[in-house]
């Protein structure tokens, strides 16, 4: 019985919290812009529909595009690495990483690499991993997790920040995000220009032309892709498209559904190492490319969650994610996309609790730039976690029991009135505030009603019997 | 793991997979063709919404007058060969600005060296070989004699735009577009460097330039 209320557990702690508060002011704003975006470029439903197709069509030929973009990759001079699991990818890069010791590593924001726990691993092998993207760079100061896929630090607030900063950098305290972008801006330069490599997640890579996408604001992103000696970009094995056309729809509409803009800022194409006579740029390129438990999600019903290009408007307009935040969820991907994809992702017990938490309204379908059904998955999901789950168990069996009492009315009546009693017992209050065991589950947010004191048919006989 | 035996597992999970639809097929090319229509005003349009600064004056006269309002005296900047206006690198060096060299020394070693020399630019000069009228954007790309950090490390970032340059959106201009493959980096930068982490309060500048200029040639 401990997953049904581990989800519920980590929403009450939220939602105790001024941190949720935040989180829906700051989800409402974000959905806010999305509106102006879409209405503001005319082909937009036709971009969808195009978008939708090229990630479908992707999918169902993943191994042969996985396989033209490595030989692109190393056409273009650079290299791939296959990573099955976690333990793996994180060994691959640590030995590139490991070829200086103590090396000194930047980030730019991926969240396959929170999936990996990447930053731990190599500092536990004596690298220092600084995270560049304001949101990360204030998650890893303040040693939390981030609670939206693009906007990490959507939990904190200025106050928070400025607080951070004044304990973990030594300035004095501030809460304007002008200044407090001047001192991250200061104090990152530094690393930016003298790192030793260079870890980038990938938006979208492209077949045919062995590049990899990244897109950014900050500018963050080119900067971990440019300075460094060596580049490794950080893959799911997913996030293919086959054309640099395609990949241009990719980020038209992943710009538009994740913060409103027609294109972010800085959508960067970069593909292998420095060639001969360029001035700057990385001598290395690698990518890495993950499954770690991608190819289990792809051969369930729940595959077409693999078509999500992570823009996190699915988060921003679920009432659920709105009220308890992205921590509550446990899990790298939070929202109704992370409600599908981590327990395939993980081993199912995980995180079976969560396709649970969606009132399945359908908004996170209306929004998806890619149209995936998600409540259809979440059902999916469901059934899955009903058959497979240790805490569903009880369902089965109980509802037998339940039609075996129904059926014998003598049974039935004798547990009626086995109910009235304990609705005597009860007194004067109509209602059970706190219910043992198995049950608790229902009082922890409604009351349940006590048993009447008779029944309709004692109530018959003696007020209206023979009238 | 072995690139076959990943492979194989895909392919296998490929095979069990529930994809609605027609995945089998690719949708095709993105965008029909549209009626030609003077870019340019859309341009500007969407590149000062997102507070860009359009100059209609020559890249010398805007260069020069960014450079004094900051009272700089280093820029980086792309080779003259590679910069659509001539004589631009002499003229700024004759009035006494210095141009940071781009190029990485050839030992590996000197490399971190030489970039932290990069903090002191306050204005960085390069080239659009692209520019999109729908989303206000200019692309950059490296090459010989085209610098990446020049684009991106100053707090000022000048890029002159040949507006016969100007395409309609990034997916016009990828459909036509050679090959990214050939080139290392290709970057469409679209406004400042902004970010909205904390409280969704909008600030600029916060690893790239927090002012781009667009000189339109």
């Amino acid at each position: 019985m401990s997953q049904p209320v581990t989800f519920r557990r980590r929403a009450v702690s939220e939602m105790g919290t001024p941190k949720p508060a935040a989180v829906g002011r700051a989800a409402r704003r974000f959905m806010g812009k999305r509106q102006w975006a879409v209405d503001d470029f005319t082909p937009m439903e036709e971009t969808r529909d195009r978008a939708r197709m090229i990630r479908l069509h992707t999918l169902a030929n993943l191994h042969r595009y996985l396989d033209q973009f490595a030989d692109s990759v190393e056409r273009n001079g650079g290299q791939v690495l296959w990573a099955a699991d976690a333990a793996e990818a994180n060994l691959l890069i640590a030995e590139v990483v490991g070829r200086k010791e103590g090396s000194l590593v930047i980030k730019s924001k991926s969240m396959v690499t929170e999936e990996l726990d990447l930053n731990a691993h190599l500092q536990g092998e004596g690298h220092t991993v600084v995270e560049t993207d304001l949101g990360e760079f204030i998650v890893q100061l303040a040693e939390d997790h981030p609670s939206h896929i693009i906007a990490p630090v959507m939990h904190l607030t200025r106050q928070d920040i400025g607080e951070l900063f004044h304990k973990r950098l030594g300035i004095p305290y501030t809460d304007d995000p002008e200044q407090l972008n001047a001192v991250a801006r200061r104090h990152l330069r530094r690393f930016f220009l003298s790192a030793d490599v260079g870890i980038s997640g990938v938006n979208t890579g492209i077949a045919e032309t062995g590049s990899i996408v990244t897109v950014t604001n900050e500018g963050n992103g080119w900067l971990t892709t440019a300075a460094p000696r060596t580049h490794i970009a950080v893959m799911g094995m997913e996030r293919l498209v086959p054309t640099f056309e395609d990949a241009a729809t990719i980020v038209e509409v992943l710009a538009r559904s994740a913060t409103g803009q027609r294109l972010s800022v800085y959508t960067n194409v970069v593909s292998g190492p420095r060639r001969p006579g360029d001035p700057d740029g990385p001598d290395e390129f690698l990518v890495v490319i993950v499954d770690n438990g991608r190819s289990r999600v792809l051969s369930t019903d729940a595959s077409e969650i693999l078509a999500c290009i992570r823009c996190g408007a699915c988060l921003n307009v679920c009432p659920v994610f709105r009220e308890v935040g992205g921590h509550a969820y446990g899990q790298v991907y939070s929202g109704p996309v992370g409600s599908v994809l981590a327990p395939g992702l993980a081993e199912f017990t995980e995180a079976a609790d969560l396709p649970f938490a969606s009132s399945l309204c359908g908004a996170c379908r209306e929004v998806c730039p890619v149209r995936i059904d998600i409540p259809k998955l979440l059902v999916h999901q469901r059934v899955r976690a009903t058959r497979e789950n240790d805490p569903f168990r009880w369902l089965g069996p109980g509802l037998a029991l339940y039609g075996q009492a129904a059926k014998r009315p003598r049974v039935w009546k004798s547990l009626l009135a086995a109910g009235r009693m304990v609705g005597r017992l009860k007194g004067r209050d109509e209602w059970f505030h706190r219910l043992p065991f198995h049950a608790k589950g229902w009082t922890q947010s409604r009351d349940f009603p006590a048993p009447a004191r008779e029944s309709f048919r004692q109530w018959w006989k003696e007020n209206r019997s023979g009238t | 793991m072995e690139r076959s035996r990943f492979l194989r597992t895909v392919e296998e999970a490929v095979g069990a997979a529930t994809l609605p639809g027609f995945p089998a097929l690719h949708p095709g090319p993105a965008l029909p063709e549209l009626a030609e229509v003077d870019l340019t005003p859309h341009f500007i349009e969407a590149f000062e919404l997102l507070d860009g600064i359009v100059h209609h004056q020559s890249p010398f006269e805007v260069i020069s007058k960014v450079m004094a309002e900051r009272g700089a005296e280093e820029f980086l900047a792309w080779d003259q060969e590679h910069l659509p206006s001539d004589g631009l690198l002499a003229d700024l060096a004759d009035v006494g600005y210095r141009r940071f060299s781009t190029s990485l020394p050839a030992d590996p070693e000197g490399r971190v060296p030489h970039q932290m020399g990069y903090m002191d630019a306050a204005v960085g000069v390069s080239a659009a070989v692209a520019a999109f009228a729908e989303s206000g954007s200019v692309v950059v790309t490296s090459g010989r004699g085209r610098s990446r950090l020049a684009s991106v490390i100053p707090a000022v970032h000048v890029v002159l735009v040949p507006t016969d340059l100007i395409f309609r959106s990034l997916s016009h201009w990828a459909a036509q577009a050679e090959s990214p493959g050939r080139l290392a980096n290709l970057m469409v930068i679209t406004g400042p460097s902004r970010t909205g982490d904390i409280e969704l309060a909008l600030t600029k500048g916060v690893h790239g330039p927090g002012e781009i200029h667009a000189v339109l040639l």
